[in-house]
Parts: C-alpha cells; structure tokens; sequence
C-alpha cells in the first residue's frame, strides 16, 4: 500500500515537472553533444530518439563517424595532430549520465528462503543514475576514426573501458571494406543494436552463495532484451564465473575484442559484415586458443515516403567460449534476424536468436538444454515533437541445466519527455506476464518493477 | 562498497539533484506541441452588396487601376458585415487537373468576338446548394483590434435564400483541344482592405497579373501559395505601392496573412478561357466553346468539387444545374 | 541594356566572393553529370530527401518531427535561402552555397565532398524539378554595407522594426516569442507549425548571420514560410534596410560573427 502511494508521488511529482513545463516560453535548445556540434546539426539529424539512430546516423557510424558520402575525416581532419586545441576536443568528447532515479519493486514472494534477505521486497527505493559514460570519438584523418568509452557503473561500482576501437574506412574504394579493430559492439551494425536500447538494461540480482562453477541462484531476474541475452543456466565463462541468462552476450554482447570489417559494395541496399573476435566472454587476452567468428548480412528497403525497413542475419560460431560447471569447455553458438522499420512517428524494431550448445560433456548430457531462443520486439513513438512512448516485448525461452532454467517473458512500457533535446526524463514500467504460473523461481517472482530516471547527454 | 557518511551525502545529494532538475525542466523549455490551427477565417466584405457580371465574353477587358478605386469598390467595403451562417471548413480541394491535351486533334482557333447571341454555342446555369447551413463561426481579433474590428466572421459560403444560388463557386469547362487565341490578359487585384483580401474568390487566365494592395494603415504580408510552393511572399507596408506578379501557373492559389491568421483568399487560373465565377445567385455563363464533349467541374471553397460531361452544340444554349450535397 | 548586364556582371561578382575563395564553376548540365550526381545524392542526400528527391527520406521526419523544417523537397518546392526575388527559383550559386555551408542545426555542411562532387549533386537535384528548365533566375542585388553601423542607424533601424511589424512574429527583443508565433498561428507552405527565428542567437539564423545574409533574407524573403520579402517595401530605401539589418545584428550578443 505504501509503496504503491510513494511510487504515485514521486512519478507524479516527475511528470507534473514535465507538464509543468510545457507552459514555459520556447527557447531552442543550444547544447549538443560532440558529433553534433562538429557538424552544426542538431541530434535529431542522427537520432531517433538518442541513443537510437536513425538511418542517416547509421551511415554516419558506417562509415566511420564521416559523413555518409564523404571521405575527408571531418573539419578536424584536415589539421595536423599539434595544431589541436581545447577548443576541438569538444568535437571530440561527450558524455552521458543515464538510469533510474526512482525504482520500484513488486514481488510475489517476499525474502523467500535461499536467497539474500532483504533484495525480495516490495519497496520503493531512491537511486541515482547508475551510468556515467564518457566518450570520445570522431576522425583523425581521412577515413581513420576512433571511439573510445569509458562506462562508470556508479551501482555495481567500477570504471572500465566498454569499447575503444579505431576503424580505417573506405578502403579499395568508396563504401567497399570499413575495417575496426579493438574492443567493440559487434551488433552495431544490424537491424537491432544493442547499445542502443530505448529501456536500458536493469541488472539481475544474482545471490551471495554463488561461487566458482557452482550452480547460481537468482535473487531477482535482469530485465534485457531477450534475444541478446546468454539465455543459458548454468554456464560460466572461464574463471568460472556465473554468466548470467540475462546479460547481453556473443554477437550481441556490446563489447568483444577483435576485428571485423563491413561494407555496402553493391550500393545502398546491401551490408555485409564479418568478424573475429576472441570471445568467450573475457575483458582482454585470449586464454583458449579458439576464436569465435561471425558473419551478417543485412538488406535495406525504401527510402522514400517517409518510410524505410531493412532486416538482417547472422550467424556466431562459438570456439570454446564457455564452461559448463563440469569446467568442460562447449562451443556456444548463436544465429539470429532481426528487422527493422520506421515510418515517420514510428519506429519498430525485432529481433530473435537461438543459440545453441554443442560439444556438450557427457558428465551434463540429459541435465543440459542445449537450446535456448530469445524474442524481442519493440517500438518507439514520438507522440508530440519531444515525447516518446516506447514498448517491448522480451520472451526468453530458456535453456542449460534442467534443475534451474525458467523461461521468463516481460513486456516494459516507457514514457520519455525530452525537456531539451538532450535532457530526458522517462517513467518505465515492466510487468511479468508470466506472473500468474506458479512457483517461486526468480522468473515467476518478480511482479512488477517500476523506474523513473534521465538520461542526459553532452 | 559506498561508506556510511558518503551513503547520507548520497542521499541528499540525490533530493539536491531532483530539484534541481524540476528547476531546469522549469526554466528552460520549450512548447512541445504546438496549437493546432483548426479553424480556418474568413472575413467575406461582399455579402450583402451585387457584384457586377464577371466579364465572360472572349473581349478585352478594361484594365483596372488601383489608384482610384470606382465608387461601387468603396461601397462594397465600407458597409457592415451582418452576422451570417459560416460553416466548418475542410481543406479546399482543387478541380483535378486536366486530361492531357490530344494533339492530334485539330487545334481551334477562336476569334475574338464580341458576346453576340447566336454566335456560337451558350453553356448557362446555376450552383445550388439546398443543405442546412452550419452554425456561424467566429473568430476573435486579438490583435489590430482597432482596423480589423473586435470579431471576425467566418463567411466562406454565401448562399441565395430565393434561388439557393451559391456565390463564389468556379465553373470551369475542360475541352479537349489545343486552344491558341489571342485575348489581352486582364489585371486582378488583391486588395488588403479592413483586414481581409478582397475579392475573396476570383478565376483567371494564365498570365494574368495579380496587383497587390495595402489600403489599411497597418502591415500586412501577402503569401500566395499553390500545391506548398510559394509564388509570393511579400510583406505589405502601410501607404506602399502596389506589387504586380503574373501567375504563370494553372491551379488553385491560396492567399494567406501571417500577420492575421483569418485573412484569406482564393484565385483559380485556368490556361483556357472557359471558365466563370457564379454570381450571389448563383448563375454562370460560359461562350465560345468548340462544339462536342467536354467536360464540367464545379469548385467551391468548402463545398467541393464537381463534375458533369456535357455535349455542347454546334449553336444553341445549354442550361445545366449543380447541386452541392 | 548595357548598363543591366553590368549591373548583372556586378551582382555575379559580388556573389563570387561571397563563397569562400574560387568561384567554382558548374559543370555543363549533361546526362552525364546527371548520373554521376545521382550516385552521391544517393550517398549524402537520399536519407533525408528521400529516393525521388520529395523530402521524405527514412530520416528526414525526425528533422522537423510533427513541425518544420522538414528536409526541401525538390521536385515542386521552391527554396528558402535564396538571393533571388520572392517565388523565384534560387541560383546555382545559391544552392552551391547551401551544400557546402549547410544549414546551421539541420542540414550538414558537404564541404567534405569535393567541388566537382558538390556541383555533379547540385546538377541532379534541379533536374528534379522541370521548373528549372525554364531558365536561370535572376538574382537580386546584394551590395555590400554602404556604412557601418552607428549608433543612430541602430535607433532608427528600432523604430523600423516595429514600424515593419517584425516584433509580431520575431517578439520585441527578437527571440522568436512575438505573438503569432507563440500562439503557433505561423504555419510553413506545407502546413507545418512554423516558429519565428531566433535573432539573438546568430547561431540559429539559418540563411546566414552576417549584414550582408541579414540583408539578404529581408530582400528575398524566406520562401515557404511566413517570413515575406521587403524589397516592394524597402524598395529605395536602402538607408531604412541597412538600419534594420544593423538593428537586428545588435538583438544578438555574439562577437567574431559581426562583419559588416
């Protein structure tokens, strides 16, 4: 009772914020963030609704933070690396502070036995966005660019870099071969990526007794798309680590360490992609010697009437890129599609991924779902110049050991008000709709969970 | 991993943090859904006064000047505008435009001729239109109160009480022949007068030059539009000199203020000289045209647009009759 | 006739040096050069102009979103940034500068793609609209500023700016918040909710933020949206048109920008 009062304070209390400044006077929005102030263009020539890019920021990502087209490495590009001032490095750098000021949590069963006390409760906490991003990216000279990102988890705590890649662009001729080399968002440039996400990941809950190789208990599932997610229970990365069902991973993981190259050389229809990458889930170095490798193939439709789809496919061959708690290594394949179309106002976005075991030990044959898929379908609406509605669907039809998979499907609905164009604040709501099957698993306890936050870039 | 003290710092800062963004949302905004305009003005000056018979013969008309209005003009704006039945008011649709020309027909040549009865064939008739008027429709002046008067009234369909003539409508007559004559190309005028253009709805040739006028004592900007593409955007400054522009192109203008969003106005250009403006009662006369089918369409602001194929004689008078629904 | 085609010869040069450098020379509009700009419109333009050049490109919507600006359409439009008079198609020079200097917050500047690309997109895009065929426009006289401003040409370039009912849509200090554009009464040509254009931020002034651009966007008018040419007005009166143009130049605070 007294949650559900406090939840409708404090979003109240955020949305009357916002209604209340619809009656202000309109001032345009000054700042914008680094590519954006480079190219004197505001962030709705690139974006959706930011992060989400539009078909033109997608080429403008393709080809190597250049515009699409071009091939000059920018205003910057032309100068030699001493003439630089500080006034340049704001073409270069932004940031971002993203995540959930309010969350609230709605349980079945409360601190049921097993798991941490106190994680399982219906309560209403105070948070603070949880993602501070800084990154710094652009061209340093005619088709050579750079990202790099450091994410600070101002929750779980810790700075690491998430990505930091340099991309050699256009090489053999115009759009032929893109080259990046690093640590990257291998995804990035499908139908459906995953950095970019409307409604940002919420982490799971995973208890205190797990320990290396040891089956895991959940205290609380992660909300994520499904079909990025690792899907398995009961696999491990190579120091024996939990992987977690709901963390993004493989071809979708946002961050793998290799190189792969892409191009559009038969125009603007058709993108290829292929890559290898170390893989197995591992910051850096490379402790088996497999390399997991991959390939998509993406198709574009219609550039016209306001209206443009494209759908892609891919295949991820695993090298020995996991553990089961047998310490046996597996090859943990994925393949997947996912589409894309937008039409004005509208976004819709899909993608769906089965993933699959083999090389299964036979101490875990018959313990061991060797398939697992994930559906996810979304999409996101500009209602009125600077509000956004957006939806998704996630079905995560689980797999790995018998004992502990639970299959878990969530639909989150979010408001988003762009107070300016790159201030945001949002409301968010995921409910289970699985709620109603018995059973205390983590995928059956969590009822409802409630956010509000900002998302705010420069 | 976060210290105890840190932890309460967190906290507050935290609650500084809300209120700080709700004084940021505040301050700095902007309107994010902007009106929607749905009511489209009119201000019709020429109800209740009788126009002269829109010139329908192939004859040179007389070049109006703009320097000294005929008294019949100061007349027409100077009397009181009852308050009258107005209607709700959808996008005008233009006539479709015209089926290609078939050129292996044979090209006509009209003489220009006097309107002598018994020249050639006659097509006559009236727009009627017997439906319900919808309630009147106001708008409030808010601003140029004092040259534009206190409230404006929406009168974009004028209709005959005795005949239930429709006034304003456009007759226009399709042949399918390559037309070359040679009929000098008349001046029309826009006049910004008390606030509205007058007239509100007239037809022209192609080529004929519009003169534009500011006879009020404040600015006005004159922005003809055809199919979203500007012809002109002139801005209009009190005691200035008229501006002359042909209208090259076939097609529906609209003429609209930005500065007073209920002025409005009309101007059908045809590239043939077969068309005619009804008068209040709603009658319409249309010579010179070759003998065979042709086709007819009816326009009109709010009501629509018709269409009738007719034959038309070698001599003779043809009487047709539309009824909007 | 003589003297037209020095005035002519005159307005070209001055126009030649108002893009940066070089005149750069447009090539000859062949089917060649066609296709050639057909293939880097459909690099650079195509997603926000869309495949047939109506504007309607995949990104172009979120540009605008439910308001203006939305990206040119180029097969029946006219063009806003202009030295031509009002409903006059632009000059090559008009749209050459437009590709290369882009329009500050919508439109990228394409001075990475280079001068021949530029030129070989530009060939295409006018074969987009037949209008074009009919002819090269004139363009109008831009001169450069006969004085600089004082204090007293701004006073008076004040009082025109009320006199010329400027403030009903721009507001009395030139924000954009004057009462037709508050109330959203401002609608572009294609019927989208338009708002009065910042004067105090040069920075938003999209058809340029010098005297001379000043100058120009009053002569030409802004075709396709309320803002109307006072060239009729102001005809013969330049001293009144460079008071208002410095008047406006002095709502913003912006320094460096200030080149008269």
């Amino acid at each position: 009772m007294l949650n559900r009062l406090s939840r409708a304070v404090v979003a109240s209390g955020v949305l009357a914020t916002s209604i209340l400044s619809l009656f202000v006077m309109p001032d345009p929005a000054h700042a914008i963030p680094a590519f954006a102030r480079k190219y004197n263009v505001n962030c709705t020539t690139c974006h959706t609704a930011p992060p989400i890019l539009n078909h033109y920021g997608q080429r403008f990502l393709e080809n190597g933070y250049q515009l699409p087209g071009t091939e000059d490495g920018g205003i910057t590009g032309k100068r030699k690396l001493g003439d630089l001032t500080l006034d340049d490095v704001t073409n270069y750098i932004g940031f971002r502070l993203v995540g959930n000021v309010v969350r609230n949590w709605s349980f079945k069963n409360q601190n049921p036995a097993g798991l941490d006390p106190g994680v399982i409760e219906n309560k209403t906490e105070f948070t603070f966005p949880e993602n501070f991003v800084l990154f710094a990216g652009g061209t340093v000279t005619k088709n050579v660019g750079f990202m790099i990102e450091l994410g600070h988890d101002v929750e779980a705590g810790g700075a690491a870099v998430e990505r930091g890649f340099v991309t050699f662009n256009n090489i053999g001729r115009h759009d032929l071969v893109h080259l990046r080399v690093g640590r990257f968002d291998p995804n990035t440039y499908s139908s459906y990526a995953t950095v970019r996400q409307q409604l940002g990941d919420v982490g799971e809950s995973v208890a205190s007794t797990c320990a290396a190789f040891l089956p895991c208990s959940l205290n609380r599932v992660g909300l994520a798309p499904s079909a990025f997610a690792t899907k398995f229970y009961g696999l491990y990365d190579r120091s024996g680590n939990y992987l977690s069902p709901f963390g993004a991973s493989l071809y979708n993981s946002g961050a793998e360490v290799g190189v792969d190259i892409h191009g559009r050389p038969f125009g603007d229809w058709f993108l290829y992609q292929v890559g290898v990458v170390n893989g197995a889930n591992e910051a850096l170095g490379d402790s088996n010697k497999g390399k997991d490798v991959y390939g998509m193939v993406r198709l574009d439709f219609a550039r016209s009437k306001n209206f443009a789809a494209n759908v892609s496919g891919f295949a991820y061959i695993g090298n020995s890129n996991a553990k089961v708690l047998s310490m046996d290594d597996v090859n943990w394949n994925r393949y997947g599609v996912s589409a894309r179309a937008t039409y004005k106002m509208i976004d819709l976005y899909a993608a769906f991924a089965i993933d699959k075991i083999n090389k299964t030990p036979a101490s875990v044959a018959g313990l061991f779902d060797t398939t697992a898929t994930g559906l996810t379908i979304g999409a996101d609406a500009y209602v009125t110049d600077r509000a956004v509605l957006s939806v998704r669907y996630d079905n995560l039809d689980a797999g790995g050991m018998l004992d502990q998979r639970k299959s878990t499907t969530f639909i989150g609905v979010q408001a988003k008000y762009y107070v300016r164009t790159n201030i945001a604040l949002f409301v968010r709501d995921d409910f289970n709709i699985r709620k109603s099957e018995d059973g205390d698993s983590a995928g059956r306890n969590l009822r409802n969970a409630f956010f509000s936050g900002v998302d705010i870039v420069f | 991993m976060v210290g105890c003290s840190s932890h309460r710092m967190l906290r507050s800062g935290v609650s500084a943090f809300i209120a700080a963004l709700q004084v940021l949302a505040i301050a700095s905004m902007g309107t994010g859904v902007h009106a929607a305009d749905s009511s489209r003005s009119m201000y019709d000056l020429e109800k209740s006064v009788k126009e002269p018979k829109p010139s329908k013969s192939l004859a040179p008309i007389r070049k109006q000047t703009q320097k000294n209005p005929t008294p019949l003009d100061r007349e027409r704006w100077k009397k009181p505008v009852p308050l009258q039945n107005g209607i709700k008011l959808d996008k005008p649709q233009a006539i479709p435009p015209p089926k290609p020309v078939d050129s292996n027909l044979p090209k006509v040549e009209l003489p220009v001729t006097q309107d002598t009865a018994g020249a050639g064939p006659v097509v006559v008739g009236r727009v009627v239109y017997r439906g319900t008027l919808p309630p009147p429709t106001q708008m409030e002046v808010t601003r140029d109160v004092e040259v534009c008067g206190p409230v404006v009234n929406i009168v974009p369909l004028s209709v005959d009480p005795v005949s239930h003539g429709v006034r304003n409508a456009i007759v226009h007559i399709g042949v399918r022949q390559e037309i070359t004559d040679d009929v000098p190309l008349q001046v029309s005028v826009v006049k910004n007068q008390q606030c509205a253009f007058y007239p509100r709805v007239a037809a022209l040739r192609t080529g004929a030059q519009t003169e534009i006028s500011n006879d009020d004592p404040l600015m006005h900007n004159t922005n003809m539009t055809i199919n979203s593409r500007t012809v002109l955007n002139v801005a209009l400054v009190a005691g200035g000199n008229p501006i002359r522009k042909p209208l090259k192109k076939e097609g529906l203008y609209l003429i609209k203020c930005n500065v007073h969003k209920f002025m409005e106005a009309y101007r059908y250009v045809f590239d043939d000289p077969f068309f005619d403006q009804t008068n209040e009662t709603g009658q319409f006369r249309i010579v010179g045209l070759p003998p065979g089918f042709h086709a007819v369409s009816v326009w009109h602001e709010t009501l629509g647009v018709l269409h009738k194929e007719i034959q038309v004689p070698v001599r003779g008078t043809v009487t047709l009759e539309f009824e909007f629904k | 006739m003589s003297k037209r085609i020095t005035v002519l010869a005159a307005v070209l040069i001055f126009l030649a040096g108002e893009t940066s450098g070089v005149l750069a020379m447009k090539p000859e509009e062949t089917r060649a050069a066609r296709e050639k700009g057909k293939i880097i419109y459909e690099r650079s333009c195509m997603l926000c102009h869309g495949e047939d050049g109506k504007g309607d490109g995949p990104a172009g919507w979120f540009i605008g979103r439910f308001s203006s600006p939305h990206p040119r359409d180029f097969t029946a439009e006219n063009y806003k940034f202009r030295s031509t008079a009002s409903g006059d198609l632009p000059t090559d020079q008009d749209l050459f500068r437009t590709v290369t200097q882009g329009i500050p917050g919508y439109m990228p500047s394409f001075s990475g793609l280079a001068e021949e690309e530029r030129w070989a997109a530009i060939v295409y895009v006018k074969s987009l609209n037949p209008m074009f065929k009919e002819g090269q426009p004139t363009p109008m006289a831009i001169p450069e500023p006969p004085y600089p401003p004082s204090d007293a040409s701004i006073e008076n370039g004040r009082k025109l700016y009320f006199k010329y009912s400027c403030h009903s849509c721009h507001g009395d200090n030139g924000y954009g918040d004057g009462p037709e554009s508050i109330k959203g009464n401002l609608k572009d040509a294609r019927g989208l909710p338009i708002s009065a254009g910042n004067l105090s931020d040069r920075s938003s002034l999209k058809n340029g933020a010098t005297s001379r651009d000043i100058y120009r966007s009053l002569m030409t008018g802004l075709d396709g949206t309320p803002m109307p040419s006072f060239a009729d007005s102001l005809n013969g009166k330049e001293k009144e048109a460079w008071d208002l143009v410095y008047y406006i130049l002095s709502l913003s605070s912006e320094r460096g920008f200030f080149r008269w």
